[in-house]
């Protein structure tokens, strides 16, 4: 590389902060970082290795240290160490791999942040070669649809939303699915999951619910969340956003699923009106699937489960518990 | 009909000097041969079901169908000739079973390792070994090419501890019916209600034409046995399977039948988004699904009871010993719907050797 070459005969020079662009620019890839260890670092023992700025007629560009410059900033420093490459003698491309290879030594890049990565890349390089060696490299499956993805995230989504992606909040393989699906479908779902925070096991169950629904019913998947909201159901006043997303994904399952669902509520309301004894319960086998049900006695020695299986047989209504879809069927 | 649309072939290296190779070429006359080589990429392209493989088989021939401990078996034997099916169901398991070897692939080894097979049953006198053919592949519809028929019939003809079954959802029974041999041979056909047969089986016979068929090898001397497997509820699900039963009950002697299998829809989840990309308009995925106790995906238990119990209900109407099974179902779906269970794979097992005996002796 030629940037290496010329950074060894380079000597740092000092940099009013003023002077350099405050934006990422077109080489950085830094979103959602937190400033407080590097400022900390900095305080401690000066800045260890001086940002690269690119110099062009329009001014001074970051290549390397973004959050640098940022965290001198933030220690309220006037001026910075810097070395500086003109314009004319680096091609994007590399300024873009001195970036990201400088990053990659030193941490993990979030989510979002391998998005940006992957989307100034693509501007200079094959696709094929994005996908198959630099996506692997960031610690990505290759798969053109994820990148696009990734492209979209970038460019169309809101702060909310690149947060949480950045936040680790977006699982892989919702990633994957939600590249599966239309433009419109994709957003309304990704704004959904980094709203209500969906976790990762919901997410998906969310989207494949979705998917079924949308394919089943004949509606566009931003036309079921739409009456989702309508029922105002996931934005009530006294729940919290983990009680709201489950609220979502049982309303959502009702839907798809009304036998099963419809099943479990009738057997718990079963199970409430045996009025059991304290420390005892039943439980249903996973799904309905399996033949037997489960009891379960809390009890301290022998003479204390027999008083409680006696009190169990006391409850007369032992004989009423049957499974739950019985009068339905047939 | 035209279920099997062959563009081309390739012969893997240890394949040219087979008799089967041969014969099955000569049934393709005029489509390019290629040798199997590092060139072709199995998994290039969406020609699979155009590109017949000619494969030399190192695996097992004979193998016991592949059910799992936690529900009932019926102890099935497959005589594996081939691999992947002409035929495009939408359900068909097949499309993640093999998801790793595409193309239509025979094994054109089979007679080398025929009386290997046969010794395995000429070896357990007392065992009784009920053989299908149509587990990995549909059993006839291949069969205008390879002839597998003419190499099967006879030798399973003359054992007397084994049936062959042949399962299609074809009409090509000409190789079958020219044969002389019927003893220990079943023609059985998967039946759908018309409705799915239409929308969900692609290059499949429709029903109306599988009944004929039966009917034909029926008046032929055949022993039948019929398969609603998978049975999908849908909205008029009960008309429909309904109208096939009226069918059948018009064409077929029910007295020649010696069983009629019913299994629900179940896969497992990888099937799942290869059935959502390649019949992106099925509507096979839109039940209520559970996942099962061996990790499939099945009907909540009580849609299965209700589908089952209502096919009971008419074909046992129709007649009353029809030999019905469940395939891969619990005891208490057993019970809740055909009002027995054989309680285990070892009593279904017996159950169906009985049908067996009581037919063929």
């Amino acid at each position: 590389m030629i940037i290496h070459h010329k950074m060894a005969e380079m000597t740092p020079r000092q940099v009013a902060i003023v002077d350099i662009d405050e934006s990422p620019g077109p080489y950085c890839m830094s979103f959602g970082f937190n400033l407080d260890t590097l400022i900390q670092s900095i305080r401690h023992i000066g800045l260890a290795n001086p940002p690269i700025l690119k110099s062009d007629p329009g001014g001074l560009t970051v290549v390397a240290g973004y959050r640098r410059i940022m965290a001198l900033k933030a220690l309220g420093a006037g001026a910075v160490p810097c070395r500086i490459i003109s314009g004319h003698e680096i091609p994007p491309l590399e300024c873009l791999l001195l970036n990201l290879y400088d990053n990659l030594s030193t941490r993990r890049l979030n989510d979002m942040e391998k998005g940006m990565a992957l989307n100034r890349l693509d501007t200079w390089l094959p696709r094929h070669e994005i996908v198959n060696r630099y996506m692997p490299l960031l610690g990505l499956r290759p798969n053109e649809k994820g990148l696009l993805f990734f492209h979209e995230l970038e460019k169309d989504f809101d702060v909310k939303v690149k947060t949480f992606v950045a936040e680790g909040g977006l699982s892989w393989r919702a990633v994957t699915m939600l590249s599966d699906m239309d433009a419109a479908s994709r957003a309304s779902l990704a704004t959904l999951i980094s709203y209500l925070r969906f976790n990762i096991n919901q997410q998906i169950q969310l989207i494949d619910i979705l998917i079924d629904l949308s394919l089943i019913e004949g509606k566009p998947i931003p036309h079921i969340l739409s009456e989702l909201a309508l029922d105002n159901r996931y934005d009530g006043k006294n729940t919290n956003r983990p009680q709201q997303a489950k609220a979502v994904l049982n309303r959502l399952r009702m839907r798809r699923n009304p036998a099963l669902v419809t099943a479990e509520t009738r057997f718990r309301s079963m199970v409430a009106h045996l009025n059991l004894p304290e420390g005892i319960r039943i439980d249903a086998p996973a799904f309905f699937e399996g033949e037997y049900y489960r009891l379960e006695i809390l009890f301290r020695e022998g003479e204390d489960l027999k008083s409680r299986l006696e009190d169990l047989l006391q409850t007369g209504k032992l004989a009423q518990l049957k499974n739950p879809w019985d009068e339905t069927v047939r | 009909m035209n279920t099997v649309q062959i563009k081309r072939a390739i012969v893997d290296k240890n394949a040219p000097s087979y008799a089967l190779t041969r014969r099955t070429l000569a049934g393709l006359p005029g489509i390019p041969v290629y040798p199997s080589g590092p060139d072709i990429d199995p998994l290039a392209g969406h020609t699979g079901k155009e590109t017949l493989y000619l494969q030399h088989y190192r695996g097992d021939f004979l193998k016991p169908c592949p059910g799992t401990r936690e529900y009932i078996c019926c102890g099935y034997q497959i005589l594996n000739l081939a691999a992947n099916c002409p035929l495009d169901c939408t359900y068909c398991i097949l499309q993640s079973y093999f998801i790793n070897q595409p193309w239509l692939r025979v094994f054109v080894n089979l007679e080398e390792q025929l009386p290997n097979v046969l010794r395995a049953i000429d070896g357990q006198p007392d065992r009784i070994f009920r053989v299908g053919t149509g587990e990995f592949t549909d059993s006839l519809a291949l069969d205008p090419i390879t002839r597998w028929s003419d190499m099967l019939l006879p030798r399973f003809s003359r054992r007397s501890n084994a049936i062959l079954e042949l399962k299609t959802k074809t009409t090509r029974i000409s190789r079958v019916v020219a044969s002389g041999f019927r003893d220990r041979i079943v023609l059985s056909w998967s039946l759908n209600g018309p409705r799915i047969a239409a929308s969900e089986e692609k290059g499949a016979a429709s029903i109306r034409d599988r009944v004929e068929a039966a009917r034909q090898c029926q008046s032929e001397g055949f022993t039948l046995g019929f398969h609603f497997d998978p049975l999908i509820p849908y909205p008029d699900w009960r008309d429909d399977y309904a109208r096939t039963i009226e069918l059948l009950d018009r064409k077929i002697d029910p007295r020649g039948i010696i069983w009629i299998s019913m299994g629900s829809f179940r896969f497992m989840p990888d099937l799942k988004p290869i059935i959502r990309r390649r019949h992106p308009k099925s509507g096979v995925l839109n039940g209520e699904f559970i996942v099962g106790l061996d990790g499939k995906m099945r009907y909540f238990k009580p849609i299965r009871i209700e589908l089952y119990h209502f096919m009971r209900r008419l074909l046992e109407t129709w007649y009353p010993d029809l030999g019905l099974y469940l395939c891969m179902e619990s005891d208490e779906v057993w019970l809740s719907s055909m009002g027995w269970s054989p309680k285990t794979s070892s009593g279904l097992r017996k159950y169906l050797d009985q049908r067996v005996v009581t037919f063929f002796g």
